[in-house]
């Protein structure tokens, strides 16, 4: 009588390719200057969009 | 979550377990390290001997985190001494079984060189591990033909360093720590680009090359304690990262990073 052995995958076939590619990472872009709160950057730009325009010289002086 | 993301996961996980066994919070001396990580994985059975065990995701990617850490996984035994229990060195050979080296052929492109290189690293600490002789792997040198020593492309030359990072641990010897001894000044230039590239994993992980030569007695072109500081202030934010700058800080200083820093106690 014959007998049926079912063979289980280990690992999926992407598991090795994951394992390379955390193995060898590449080097990272390159970033920005570094904030103090980068949070806050959004904040910061609406500040000085929205903050009041120069004075003018007045007129008939 | 992909298979990627839940390995690099996994790999922070061990990284940090490894980090506090360097730092002496753990009790690596009286525990096992890699095995209870195994233990700990969601959906395993407990037993990492247990074919069973590799039925869940969780346990999948504990250990191909144990593959991607590599010879890492060791450096609390290569730094401090602490022990690696039987049990480690048998979780470290069941990673290597489920996720099996590949075949690489010498003229492979560098990428899978490199993972060579580390597998190979990897391999040679198991293979020195007391009272174990399970290794699957063979510890014998990739057939690579690598030119480590042509350092004319340095920024190239120097992101493959660092990507062999885990081989710059004392009591590993061979073709790229013999490369690494004579680019003392290739090391130092593609640190120093890396950190004006505000690369600091990269960074960090040149540096564990320059203060593996500054422990060997090697002549640097720049002071790497200065790098360490800066890089510990703006870089150090990954368990990776963190274990990278931890070996660089024992390296430079017969110390763990943390030991500076703890308070001592004061005289009676």
């Amino acid at each position: 009588m014959l007998t049926q052995e079912t063979l289980r995958p280990l690992a999926s076939p992407a598991g090795p390719d994951a394992i390379g590619s955390l193995m060898v990472e590449p080097e990272a872009a390159v970033s920005g200057a570094p904030l103090p709160a980068p949070e806050a950057a959004g904040f910061l730009l609406a500040l000085l969009l929205l903050s009041p325009k120069e004075p003018k010289e007045p007129k008939g002086k | 979550m992909s298979s990627r993301a839940a390995y690099a996961a996994a790999a922070d996980e061990l990284a940090s377990r490894v980090l506090r066994a360097l730092r002496g919070t753990e009790d690596a001396g009286d525990t096992a390290l890699v095995a209870p990580h195994l233990d700990s994985a969601p959906g395993a059975s407990g037993a990492p001997d247990f074919p069973d065990s590799l039925d869940s995701p969780g346990s999948l990617a504990a250990l191909a985190a144990v593959r991607v850490i590599g010879a890492d996984t060791f450096t609390p035994h290569v730094l401090t001494g602490a022990p690696f229990h039987a049990s480690d060195a048998a979780a470290v050979a069941r990673a290597f079984e489920a996720f099996p080296v590949p075949g690489h052929s010498p003229s492979a492109p560098p990428d899978e060189r490199t993972a060579a290189w580390r597998d190979w690293a990897t391999a040679q600490l198991l293979a020195r591990t007391r009272g174990y002789a399970g290794n699957p792997v063979p510890a014998t040198l990739p057939e690579t033909r690598d030119d480590l020593t042509d350092t004319t492309d340095w920024q190239r030359w120097s992101v493959r360093m660092a990507q062999l990072a885990p081989l710059a641990t004392p009591v590993l010897e061979g073709p790229v720590r013999d490369a690494a001894r004579d680019a003392a000044l290739p090391l130092s230039r593609g640190l120093t680009r890396s950190v004006l590239r505000r690369d600091f994993p990269t960074a960090v992980r040149l540096l564990r090359w320059l203060a593996l030569l500054r422990h060997d007695g090697v002549a640097l072109p720049l002071e790497p304690e200065p790098v360490l500081d800066h890089i510990r202030l703006l870089g150090g934010a990954g368990p990776r990262t963190a274990l990278d700058l931890a070996v660089a800080a024992h390296l430079l200083t017969g110390r763990t990073e943390d030991a500076r820093t703890q308070p001592t106690e004061a005289p009676a």
